[in-house]
């Protein structure tokens, strides 16, 4: 038989059972300071008046009613400019490349392009996410009872919307110089 | 005198490995249960980060069956777009009929001009200005 003390066999428990816990507790303190950090970063709007407040409050039913239908309506919108930008990309800007450099015509400039809307494309992406993430922290703020903190988020969204919007021009931006680009090639032929 | 906390206890074997086993698999148990829990908050986090949620129109109530149904004609439509072939030969007329084609496709995606514009977050759209 073997002989063991009962405080050989506790201590090796707790020393298992206390590394592990400690190792879950740091994760979870971790996460938590993270959350912590992101959930205090924002822009304080203006102050708003009582009357603004007031309208909030008694508002904030159909305030949020129309949030939900511009959500989806954005979220729509996003997936088919998506595609779209996709389909330019994919079908166009890559293949004719491809042939222009197949036929010894391959131009530094319509490279160029096709790389900027790529990371264009992705910046829209990002865009889009990150406004996505504004205004699903103003539909979960409780406009009702609390006016100003609904205000201040909508500042956030309003900024991210206009952000995206700002990507959006970008896109057709470069879609017109690849045109303009086209258009000379062919000039030259 | 013997020390109580000292106190040598004769333990049989069996006993002694029976005991560890359950150890074990304690600790097995908590450890499963963490990394669960871990990988659970990091697949959320990364759906959330990417905005995959934002395009996720599978949540409940996020779709219609009206859009579901206008989809799949739309997927149909899709499929029927026009690719520019990366092999062939260069000239105006290729180049004619590329430009045709890509404009469609862009003024489908410039016809979404009011796509993301500030009215619809505006306090008059809200109801919120005096």
């Amino acid at each position: 038989m073997r002989k063991v003390s009962p405080s050989q066999v506790n201590d090796s428990i707790v020393s298992r059972m206390g590394i592990f816990v400690k190792v879950l507790m740091a994760v979870v303190v971790v996460l938590a300071g993270v959350m912590l950090v992101v959930g205090m970063a924002g822009a304080r709007a203006e102050e708003l008046t009582d009357e603004q407040e007031g309208r909030i409050s008694m508002g904030c039913g159909g305030i949020k009613v129309q949030l939900r239908t511009l959500q989806k309506a954005d979220s729509r919108m996003r997936v088919y400019l998506g595609s779209k930008y996709e389909i330019v990309l994919s079908n166009f800007m890559t293949n004719l490349n491809l042939r222009l450099i197949k036929n010894n015509l391959a131009t530094e400039n319509l490279t160029g392009l096709q790389t900027t809307f790529s990371n264009e494309r992705e910046r829209f992406k990002a865009d889009f996410t990150g406004y996505s993430q504004a205004l699903d922290e103003l539909i979960n703020v409780d406009c009702q009872s609390e006016p100003q903190e609904f205000y201040d988020q909508l500042v956030v969204a309003r900024k991210k919307r206009a952000e995206v919007q700002a990507s959006y021009y970008r896109m057709n931006e470069v879609m017109g110089w690849h045109v303009e680009s086209v258009e000379k090639l062919r000039g030259e032929l | 005198m013997s020390d109580k906390a000292d106190l040598e206890l004769e333990v049989p074997q069996e006993k002694v490995d029976e005991k560890r086993g359950g150890r074990n698999l304690m600790v097995l148990g908590l450890v499963a249960v963490g990394l669960a829990i871990v990988t659970s908050v990091a697949s959320l986090s990364i759906y959330y980060a990417t905005g995959d949620i934002y395009l996720d129109r599978s949540r409940p109530g996020f779709i219609s069956d009206e859009e579901v149904e206008e989809n799949k004609q739309k997927q149909e439509n899709n499929e029927k777009t026009y690719v520019f072939a990366p092999d062939g030969m260069m000239d105006k007329e290729v180049l004619d009929e590329y430009l045709e084609e890509f404009d469609k496709v862009r003024n489908e995606a410039k016809s979404a001009a009011e796509a993301f514009s500030a009215d619809a977050l505006s306090d008059d759209n809200l109801g919120i200005s005096e």
